[in-house]
């Protein structure tokens, strides 16, 4: 009886122990496995704009819309920069502010200066915006004079844009290969003729240097040269595409979206080599006599598929430096990788990147 | 019987033990395996805690009373003329609910104050924080580095720089350009921008200021003044000058001088054909004044369509000592929901 009563005392007691050690280990597991799910969420928070493997984390779990999106700052925000940008601004912040009331993201111009990507990443640096947009890369001069003020700019990339010339309706030309396009604003052809068209001087315009799109045109496609002393400087796309549609011989370039639906002017294929012309307008072209009734649409295609030898992408720039306007610019980053942000990047002209 | 009762207590007992050492070893073991992970995580956290109160939101009923971390001390702080009506609105508050946290608004001990001297009280150590009107230079930056801390600017309001002729002056407004022109002396007479034959007096705040250093900088695009400017010391002076002679013009921080009887202010314009007031329409005219005022455009100067705003900031420096915590508890009293109220009545564009 005793042994019998003992062993069963024993048997007890072991399970009791077990099922102790057990339900302890059980909840130390829970608690510590929570702690490493918060290490987890600090990790990809930390890094999901750095790295690319992250990325694609974050890319299988971003939100569908504006309004799924966690974390929005509330406050008023100033933003600025890229001139390119402001289809987007037309298309998608206007949706961003209608939707998310609590996060009031203002453009602001710079005060004297024509505003612009550098002008904007200037106005970033003096801590005038929470965030900017930019239609180039920063520079190494930019990111020094973050390193001095003890913070540090990072660019995260929303989507893809190409850069279309533009020339007169008149003007009878197939198209321009690249290095004919750096001849023509480096100076060195000064004569349609040159070219193969009409025996007319041309007349190149450009934006003035602040713009990203000035800056990325000379480093990319006139590979840092000079522009020649013929350049014609103009203060806005407006003002360049009404010039260009009364100047027979002018030329011009810009932010595809800006220019291949507008009237006045023909955007011109453009390629590498002379017999890879890829045109900026989905083929067959709409010539300038039935426009506005119907207007050439862009050519998305050749810009994701970067056949159209001239694409970039654009960026949002964040300031990081622990403050909200870090914040801020990575929601407002997030905001536009979103399916919705895409889809209105899409619409406002320029090709999704998600 | 009782053997086997006492055998069995025995063994009752030690199994008892067993258990609760075994518990107690394997909490112990998890413990101590991750307990380095587990503590520098919450130890992480608050410490971030500081800033991070600068970047999480203001919950809609947060008043001044909520603001944790405040250190208790006198504090010497200075700065920016600009901010002159946010510490009056402000400063009695604070004391009331804070009075262990005492602030000094503390004059440079020769010249007129501002935000640039105020830095430079700030980087000789004279000031715990202070307030300013533009962003730090370069220059600032790097001394700040040389005495082995940094210094943050922490925005907490917008501002409108206005500016003002005489109250006869019959001129719809002027562009940026009109402005750079007077104030770099390419232009001299009125009747050039469609005004009287009058000689264009310009005033201007002497250069430590932070409103003239901005004005110089985004408004003269860093071009010089030109001599005719005619300096002065403050702008009670100068709105008394302005007042005075009829061909005068002088520019400053939006609230404090748009409500003043003796003076005009012009709408401003990135071109002339939208020219923008820095005063809700209509126009109260000089004579209705004092008894009614003309109130600020707040709008305009928060949607950035009236064309010279700019952010305030608190200038905090990091070097880990009280005066750091100093800075950080004002930049965030003021960031709270009754600050930011505060800065609204006092004229400034709330951002919060």
């Amino acid at each position: 009886m005793s042994r019998k009563n003992e062993t069963t005392i024993l048997v007890l007691s072991l399970l009791i122990t077990l099922g102790l050690v057990g339900s302890g280990l059980w909840a130390v597991n829970r608690s510590w496995l929570n702690i490493g799910k918060i290490f987890n969420n600090i990790n990809r928070e930390n890094n999901y704009s750095a790295a690319s493997p992250n990325q694609s984390i974050k890319g299988l779990t971003r939100s569908s819309n504006f309004q799924s999106v966690q974390n929005i700052q509330t406050g008023r925000f100033r933003y600025g920069g890229s001139t390119t940008w402001a289809p987007i601004r037309r298309d998608v912040d206007a949706v961003i502010k209608k939707e998310l009331p609590q996060f009031q993201i203002i453009y602001t111009d710079p005060i004297g200066y024509p505003p612009g990507s550098g002008t904007g990443i200037q106005m970033l640096l003096q801590n005038q915006l929470a965030f900017s947009q930019s239609s180039r890369s920063l520079k190494e001069s930019e990111y020094l004079q973050a390193q001095i003020r003890g913070l540090k700019l990072k660019e995260i990339p929303v989507a893809v844009d190409g850069i279309a010339i533009a020339v007169n309706p008149n003007l009878n030309i197939s198209g321009l290969t690249l290095s004919q396009i750096k001849d023509i604003y480096t100076g060195k052809i000064s004569n349609w003729q040159d070219l193969g068209g009409p025996n007319l001087r041309i007349i190149p315009y450009s934006r003035k240097n602040q713009g990203g799109t000035v800056e990325f045109f000379v480093n990319h496609v006139l590979q840092s040269e000079n522009f020649g002393s013929n350049i014609q400087p103009i203060n806005t796309t407006t003002e360049a595409l009404r010039k260009l549609s009364k100047n027979e011989g002018g030329i011009y370039y810009a932010s595809a979206p800006e220019v291949v639906g507008q009237c006045g002017v023909k955007a011109l294929p453009i390629g590498k080599t002379f017999e890879q012309l890829i045109p900026p307008y989905q083929e067959p072209y709409i010539p300038s006599s039935e426009c506005p009734q119907k207007r050439n649409k862009l050519n998305e295609v050749a810009f994701s598929e970067a056949r159209y030898p001239i694409t970039r992408r654009l960026f949002v720039i964040v300031k990081q430096n622990g403050q909200i306007d870090e914040e801020v610019g990575e929601t407002y980053a997030r905001l536009l990788l979103t399916a919705q942000g895409q889809e209105l990047i899409a619409k406002a002209g320029f090709v999704r990147i998600r | 019987m009782i053997m086997f009762q006492k055998n069995e207590n025995s063994i009752l007992v030690i199994t008892l033990l067993i258990t609760l050492g075994l518990v107690t070893g394997v909490y112990w073991w998890i413990a101590h395996t991750h307990n380095i992970n587990i503590s520098s995580y919450i130890n992480a956290s608050s410490e971030n805690k500081e800033q991070n109160l600068l970047k999480t939101n203001s919950s809609p009923n947060n008043t001044l009373d909520r603001v944790s971390d405040v250190p208790t001390g006198l504090f010497s702080y200075g700065g920016s003329t600009t901010w002159a009506p946010i510490r009056t609105k402000t400063e009695r508050k604070i004391e009331t609910i804070f009075p262990k946290y005492e602030l000094r608004y503390t004059n440079p001990a020769t010249g007129s104050p501002g935000s640039g001297v105020g830095i430079k009280m700030l980087l000789n150590n004279e000031l715990a924080f202070s307030q300013s009107s533009r962003s730090l230079k370069e220059k600032e930056y790097q001394q700040a580095q040389r005495r082995g801390f940094t210094l943050t600017e922490i925005p907490v309001a917008i501002d409108g720089i206005a500016v003002v002729v005489h109250p006869n002056l019959d001129l719809p407004g002027l562009t940026l350009d009109n402005l750079r022109n007077i104030y770099t002396g390419k232009i001299t007479n009125w009747e050039e921008l469609g005004g009287p034959n009058l000689e264009i007096i310009p005033y201007s705040k002497k250069n430590e200021g932070g409103t003239v250093e901005f004005f110089k900088k985004n408004v003269l695009l860093q071009e010089d003044f030109s001599n005719n400017i005619q300096e002065i010391e403050t702008t009670t002076q100068a709105l008394r000058n302005v007042s005075r002679n009829e061909g005068s013009i002088f520019y400053a921080s939006a609230p404090e001088i748009i409500g003043q009887c003796g003076v005009k202010p012009l709408p401003i314009g990135r071109v002339s054909d939208r020219l923008i007031p820095p005063y809700k329409e209509p126009f109260v005219s000089l004579s209705q004044c004092p008894q009614k005022r003309n109130q600020l455009n707040l709008k305009a100067f928060k949607n950035d369509e009236y064309p010279m705003t700019r952010r305030l900031f608190v200038i905090v420096k990091q070097n880990g000592q009280i005066d750091e915590q100093a800075g950080l508890a004002y930049a965030k009293l003021l960031l709270t929901q009754e600050g930011q109220k505060l800065i609204s009545e006092a004229g400034f564009v709330r951002i919060r």
